[in-house]
């Protein structure tokens, strides 16, 4: 049996709005069946990387390939396999959530009634209503509905949980995207509440300034990454040189430091300084060590 | 006050009572001004003037609106505060009394402004025309005092205005009964309330339903005499896709035309009846109150029903086209949602196309039906409209030709106008080559150094010559888009052969129509019959264009939209 492609692979994939560059270069490699969180700060690229699996941009450089086809040559087979959930909440708003639901019906052949009522009672939605009286938080579910019920090989949220409260944003996270991912298919989804992801994410990449600056298992990023504080022999107005350190912080004779190599200890250890404490660093840790290290000011 | 309609009529009162007050002096300065106008010999030029300014201004505020709302028909609908929702009376009960309390508020203001104007100025104007005031303003006026509520003053401005044709309608309804005896009027006013009535439980059990989402869909079903939650099942993506285009885009262009017949058939005249009437009246001393009403003459005059016709399908298609323009995403792609359905752009394109042919074809179907219907009531009256022999004036050209270019130009005008960015092309083409061409003549004649022949002749020879580069232009621009179209493959050479032929076809239409002109300087000179503008192939030539434009340029856009 010939083995499925991953369910995304871009490669040196650049995009440039005149003269900001939104993408540079990148590389991402999402495999089949896992929840994968896309982390970010708020600009960092992530809405542009989805467009770009959605089709609604085209590569200026490299290749995107999602289940295996080009969203844009293809758009019927690739559309048809995602379950697509935008930012901006962007669905209908002079449409009843019932029409809704039908429209979307008529596009996919695996639509699952049965599952979609079941939606429909547990996110509480009226099928007769406007969805321009709906609040955000289910607008939010409306979309997430539609995403959902025709079972797709790929769940795309973008944001999914922007601007809504914890209970909703609970309803989104238990019910909706570990089903998915817990019959084998795929979710993506974009976020910066880090424990939004760390809480259901199998997999996780890290995008700042148009580039994944760390993209791993999200229980391999949270073993290797250590935090250790240490001690000079003498005050230092600049940070230790230590080549394999993610980022350097603190000042004179204290230093904090976030590696993700266990050949730190032995660096440490040649540049004379003492280690006076060693822990497992947390997501917000690390991920605020990497983006850190990336912007030009810090 | 235990009594819930007593407390409604009081809410009622309170809220409306002072603009309700204000509006008598509004009446009594125009009539005041009328009388002084009427006294030195100028009442007619001024009813005429004013009753157009009325109908220009209602024109215009009905396109803004039929352009800018949204493309739903729940729009269209008065925002009653949702209190009124929560009062545990029933639909019909509500609706009975709110229109109880129009009905008395009008007719107060009616009798008011009729003794003002009649019984103590002894104004010449039909006595209709205090009824017809009274009843669209204080319509305009209650529908205003919601709609503040709400800030939807559109959807408020749409119903104000259909409320006052309405009424007016009425008060025609009423005079032309009036010459056949008061009894008539009795059972039309009953029709025109129950039909008022009918429509009022319809926009109010819709608006509770929608407003309070524990409003039993039962109840409403029950109230409304109709199923609420119809299973609607698409087969296909392009059923689903088709149904989506329909809600968004194409119903407009039908409900438009029939918005615009409305309004020069029957508002126009109507408020030319309330106001010209009385200038009729003074100027013709054997003119008689029950002669025949200007609506009548209307629809016995072919130029001014084929003028009608033609004005809402051209208006509509404006309408319809500036609204795709502002909604349709085409210079302000502010919606990808269609984009994320797994479907080819060739094949949305497609679609939106379909729709709006048949959105197209259903205007032209309701301009068919208002015109075979108005051609009855003519031949029902002992009249003969002569319409065929109208249009065949000055044309040597066969009979089913001839109809068959008039209802064919309807389709090319509305199908070629609705498309917003195909019209901007020429828009610009125009600029660019007649601009000069009028600028340069502005020019001339501002130094005072042409004569009017002069003029005539250099505008001729101007617009002449500017045929061909506008010709060029369009053409191009078609070309290029077809070209383009065949490069992204959003086209293939199938589609453009059967362009090619529709083209041919379009072009042999025109030019027979145009071969066929044979002008006469008899004395019995017809409006087909005067000399027109030397036949310009070019212009002719690009204009066809237009009709096999709209799947090249569109699937294109949306291409280019779809894939930033």
């Amino acid at each position: 049996m010939a083995e499925l492609a991953p369910a995304i692979e871009v490669e040196g994939l650049t995009r440039k709005f005149r003269t900001t560059t939104a993408l540079e270069n990148l590389n991402l490699t999402v495999p089949r069946g896992c929840v994968f969180g896309l982390l970010g700060e708020n600009g960092a690229g992530k809405t542009t990387l989805i467009k770009h699996l959605m089709g609604l941009y085209k590569p200026q450089t490299g290749t995107v390939r999602v289940l295996g086809s080009d969203p844009i040559g293809d758009p019927e087979t690739t559309l048809g396999q995602i379950g697509y959930l935008s930012e901006d909440r962007d669905i209908p708003r002079w449409m009843r959530v019932s029409e809704l639901m039908q429209y979307t019906q008529g596009f996919y052949p695996k639509w699952d009634e049965t599952y979609a009522q079941e939606l429909l009672e547990t996110f509480e939605l009226i099928p007769s209503q406007k969805i321009k009286t709906l609040s955000l938080g289910q607008t939010a579910k409306t979309g997430l509905l539609v995403a959902l019920a025709h079972k797709p090989e790929l769940v795309v949220l973008d944001e999914p949980s922007s601007g809504l409260d914890a209970v909703v944003r609970r309803h989104i996270l238990s019910s909706a995207i570990r089903q998915v991912a817990s019959e084998g298919r795929t979710v993506l989804f974009s976020s910066h509440l880090l424990d939004e992801v760390e809480s259901v994410s199998d997999n996780i990449a890290i995008i700042d300034g148009g580039e994944v600056i760390l993209c791993d298992r999200l229980e391999t990023i949270l073993k290797n990454h250590l935090e250790i504080k240490i001690e000079l022999k003498e005050s230092s107005a600049g940070p230790p040189k230590l080549a394999s350190a993610v980022r350097i912080g603190g000042e004179g004779r204290n230093w904090t430091i976030l590696a993700n190599t266990p050949t730190i200890e032995q660096e440490i250890a040649s540049s004379g300084a003492t280690i006076i404490q060693k822990k497992t660093a947390t997501l917000e840790e690390i991920f605020l060590g990497y983006v850190a290290r990336h912007t030009p000011h810090s | 006050m235990r009594n819930p309609y007593v407390s409604l009529f009081w809410m009622q009162w309170h809220k409306t009572r002072w603009s309700l007050l204000g509006l008598l002096p509004g009446v009594l300065v125009i009539y005041v001004l009328l009388y002084t106008l009427q006294r030195f010999g100028l009442g007619g030029d001024f009813i005429e003037v004013f009753g157009h300014l009325v109908i220009m201004v209602a024109t215009m505020i009905t396109m803004f609106v039929l352009v800018t709302i949204n493309s739903d028909v729940d729009s269209i609908r008065i925002y009653l505060p949702i209190r009124i929702f929560r009062l545990p009376l029933a639909t019909w009960k509500l609706v009975a009394l709110f229109m109880a309390y129009g009905i008395l508020a009008s007719s107060g203001i009616a009798l008011a402004s009729a003794f003002m104007g009649i019984w103590i100025l002894d104004l010449q104007i039909a006595v209709g025309g205090p009824v017809a005031i009274a009843a669209a303003s204080t319509a305009v006026l209650l529908a205003w005092s919601y709609a503040q509520q709400e800030t939807t003053p559109e959807s408020t401005i749409v119903t104000g205005l259909v409320l006052a044709a309405g009424a007016i309608w009425v008060f025609q309804q009423q005079a032309v009964l009036g010459a056949v005896g008061t009894v008539g009027v009795i059972p039309s006013a009953a029709i025109f309330g129950s039909v008022c009535y009918g429509f009022g439980i319809f926009g109010f059990a819709w608006n509770r339903r929608s407003r309070l989402p524990q409003y039993s869909l039962r109840q409403s079903s029950q109230s409304m005499g109709m199923a609420t939650d119809v299973k609607r099942r698409f087969k296909n993506a392009r059923q689903a896709q088709m149904w989506y285009e329909w809600r968004r885009y194409g119903w407009p262009l039908p409900f438009s035309v029939v918005a615009l017949l409305l309004m020069y058939f029957f508002a126009l005249p109507l408020f030319g009846t309330a106001f010209v009437e009385g200038q009729h009246s003074t100027d013709d001393p054997n003119y008689e109150r029950t002669s025949p009403l200007i609506v009548i003459d209307w629809i016995s005059s072919v130029q001014f029903m084929t003028t009608g016709i033609q004005v809402a399908a051209l208006v509509s298609a404006v309408a319809v086209g500036g609204f795709m323009f502002m909604k349709a995403g085409y210079w302000n792609n502010s919606t990808s949602f269609i984009f994320t359905q797994p479907m080819t752009t060739r094949k949305l394109a497609s679609v939106r196309v379909f729709n709006i042919a048949k959105s197209t074809f259903a205007g032209l179907a309701i301009l068919m039906l208002a015109l075979g219907t108005m051609t009855l009531i003519v031949q029902a009256r002992g009249d003969t409209l002569g319409m065929i022999d109208f249009l065949e004036q000055g044309y040597t050209l066969e009979r089913w030709f001839v109809l068959a270019f008039f209802w064919g130009s309807l389709v090319a005008m509305m199908w070629a106008i609705v498309w917003p960015v195909n019209m901007g092309w020429v828009f610009v083409g125009a600029l660019l080559t007649y601009g000069p061409a009028m600028a340069y003549i502005s020019v001339k004649q501002s130094g005072g150094n042409l004569m009017l022949d002069e003029m005539n002749a250099l505008s001729e020879t101007a617009f002449q010559n500017a045929a061909l580069p506008f010709a060029g232009i369009v053409g191009f621009g078609l070309l290029l888009m077809v070209f383009m179209a065949l490069q992204t493959r959003q086209v293939d050479w199938t589609s453009v052969g059967y362009s090619a032929l529709v083209w041919a076809i379009s072009f042999w239409g025109f030019y027979t129509y145009t071969s066929g002109h044979q002008p006469r300087t008899s004395s019995d000179i017809g409006p087909n019959q005067i000399e027109l503008y030397p036949v310009n192939w070019p212009l002719w030539f690009a204009m066809s264009l237009l009709i096999v434009a709209p799947p090249f340029t569109l699937s294109l856009l949306m291409h280019r939209s779809r894939h930033r």
